[in-house]
């Protein structure tokens, strides 16, 4: 059985219904959590863990689709757009060639073109922060300045 | 043709014209491959002072070394003044080799200890040190580089970081201290009666 890598999640603050982004979950190759920043308090964090996992068979499916013979060449081909719904909430999935998935969860309707340029910033985001040597792949990302870009993305994108 | 090394200035603009001649690596791959390095010297060590020596021994090596290539380059032939020897190294010997000047300040009464800031440091370009990690000196091996290279040319220095970006400070300071003058010694049996 897989060893359970310790999980960071970071929380928002009040009014986290009037925000579009609840959740933005980076996950590794073997499905292993790599970073969540999350709204809310603790029940509703981990509500919205529990709903990336579950939409995690839904990217695997997609990515088998649209991947099968194409190549990725730009983060438009990363993009696999909304999910599927989950209750009250949509859920849109971004996959790199490196099997690292980016799930965003979302309360109402979003611009799905500033959903995709935040994906992609917070792609970014990540590859700068593994490129630390001090970073173990396939752990926790613990960089603290990692944490608060993804946090100040989210919060811009919030903002709009 | 030999210049000495003269005022900031001259030394400036020796390691603005060495840079631009120098054949340029990536700069990513350069501090990734330094990173791998520091991880593997961690994983062989793990005491943090273990490392922190092992850093500054090779850059011992390398500046035993890179102190002929600076020489041949800049033209240089001596320094008036360890004032110029500071400049130097900040100006043209940083510039050249690192891609970054550092700038030379903290002198004391007698003008053999400085100080080289470091605003800007192309090793730790994406580093973040861990907390168990506190002590360690992630940059160390310039510490021995200025000490290899400075003892070529006959003078000993001992260096040693004072302040570490990555350790929350705001520039990278480097303390540099004359110890001494090599003078070579004839071997005694060619000295007289």
């Amino acid at each position: 059985p897989r060893p359970r890598s310790r999980l960071l999640v970071a929380g928002g603050g009040e009014g986290w219904w009037a925000m579009s982004l609840q959740s933005l979950a980076f996950v590794g190759k073997e499905n292993e959590p790599l970073y969540i920043w999350a709204q809310g308090d603790e029940a509703q964090q981990l509500h919205l863990q529990f709903l990336c996992h579950s939409a995690l068979d839904v990217v695997e499916e997609r990515q088998a689709a649209t991947l099968s013979g194409r190549r990725i060449s730009s983060s438009s081909d990363m993009f696999l757009g909304q999910l599927c719904p989950l209750e009250e909430y949509r859920i849109f999935g971004y996959v790199t060639n490196t099997s690292l998935k980016l799930l965003a969860v979302t309360g109402d309707a979003v611009n799905e073109q500033a959903l995709k340029d935040l994906m992609k910033t917070a792609h970014r985001l990540f590859v700068r922060a593994v490129q630390n040597p001090f970073y173990t792949a396939s752990t926790a990302v613990s960089s603290t300045r990692f944490q608060s870009s993804i946090r100040q993305a989210v919060a811009a994108f919030n903002a709009r | 043709m030999a210049t000495r090394g003269g005022s900031v200035a001259t030394a400036s603009r020796l390691g603005e014209q060495v840079w631009s001649r120098m054949n340029k690596v990536n700069g990513e791959l350069f501090a990734l491959t330094y990173g791998a390095l520091v991880n593997q010297l961690l994983r062989d060590f793990e005491d943090v002072d273990a490392i922190n020596e092992q850093l500054e021994k090779m850059g011992y090596n390398i500046g035993v070394r890179l102190i002929d290539e600076f020489l041949a380059k800049t033209g240089v032939s001596s320094c008036e003044s360890f004032r110029d020897t500071a400049e130097l190294i900040a100006k043209a010997g940083f510039r050249a080799f690192l891609g970054v000047s550092a700038e030379v300040g903290g002198w004391n009464a007698d003008s053999t200890a400085f100080s080289l800031m470091l605003a800007d440091n192309p090793l730790t370009e994406f580093v973040e040190l861990p907390p168990q990690y506190r002590g360690l000196y992630y940059s160390n091996i310039l510490c021995g580089v200025i000490r290899g290279a400075l003892e070529m040319v006959q003078i000993r220095v001992e260096c040693r970081f004072v302040r570490d970006v990555l350790h929350g400070d705001d520039v990278s300071e480097i303390r540099v201290e004359l110890k001494e003058r090599i003078h070579d010694e004839m071997a005694d049996e060619y000295k007289e009666g």
